[in-house]
């Protein structure tokens, strides 16, 4: 009866036309839908994945970067190797005590 | 019912409106340079609908121990009953990452950081690793 899907795709956005330019976004959208008998849910996360400005002198690709997101990952895995460092320091000691 | 679908279809109306283009905003003028703002779009909504109906020979005689309880016409009179319920929720965030500054000649990315989020996070790993460091100390220095 449940019908649970997840999809991503990367979307062209319209262009954007800004400072006599032309800009061609890209977006990567997940979905993650669910239809049952009793209840539908539709969740839907839109991300830019980077923008392509369109010149005279030639076209150049811009990464939009998610900084935020970046640094939290960096200090969950900082927080990872701290926590395996110590354990390993623990263990050691326990070791070498016995 | 029909109300079920009449609120699924204008749902659905507007999130087709919600589509990719909505993560660039419109560029703007702003002392001289122009912005198109960035940001991450997510959205998401659920509902469920039910329906219980009581009729007679079940829920309208659980509290009588006579199976023919039922069979009488006048116990039965108004214990047919039915209805419809149900619910939904539906919520949307908007995070900005970053902006785009059109030049004269170029263009480039400026991207936007959170920072209670880093502060928060950042306040967190220290706890952590003095917690840690406790620990391996403690083991440490025990007799």
């Amino acid at each position: 009866m449940s019908a649970m899907t997840t999809s991503t795709k990367i979307i062209a956005g319209a262009p954007i036309q800004a400072g006599g330019r032309r800009f061609l976004p890209s977006v990567m959208v997940t979905t993650l839908e669910n239809n049952a008998a009793g209840g539908i849910f539709h969740v839907k996360r839109m991300r830019p994945i980077s923008v392509v400005e369109e010149g005279t002198a030639g076209n150049r690709w811009h990464n939009i970067p998610d900084v935020t997101q970046n640094m939290l990952s960096q200090m969950a895995v900082a927080a990872l190797v701290v926590a395996g460092v110590a354990s390993l320091l623990l263990l050691l000691n326990h070791l070498i005590r016995r | 019912m029909d109300k079920f679908t009449s609120i699924l279809d204008q749902i659905a109306a507007t999130v087709d409106k919600a589509d990719v283009n909505v993560v660039f905003g419109e560029p703007k003028e702003v002392q001289g340079r122009t912005l198109i703002p960035v940001a991450e779009v997510a959205y998401g909504f659920g509902m469920g609908l039910g329906a219980a109906s009581v009729e007679c020979g079940d829920a309208a005689c659980v509290d009588h121990d006579d199976d023919a309880c039922c069979s009488d016409e006048e116990e039965c009179a108004g214990a047919d009953d039915e209805g419809e319920f149900g619910g939904g929720a539906a919520g949307a965030r908007v995070r900005p990452l970053a902006y785009i500054e059109v030049g004269a000649d170029s263009a480039r990315v400026i991207p936007i950081q959170d920072e209670q989020k880093i502060a928060l996070m950042g306040i967190a790993l220290g706890m952590w690793c003095v917690a840690w460091l406790g620990l391996v100390l403690k083991s440490l220095f025990k007799k």
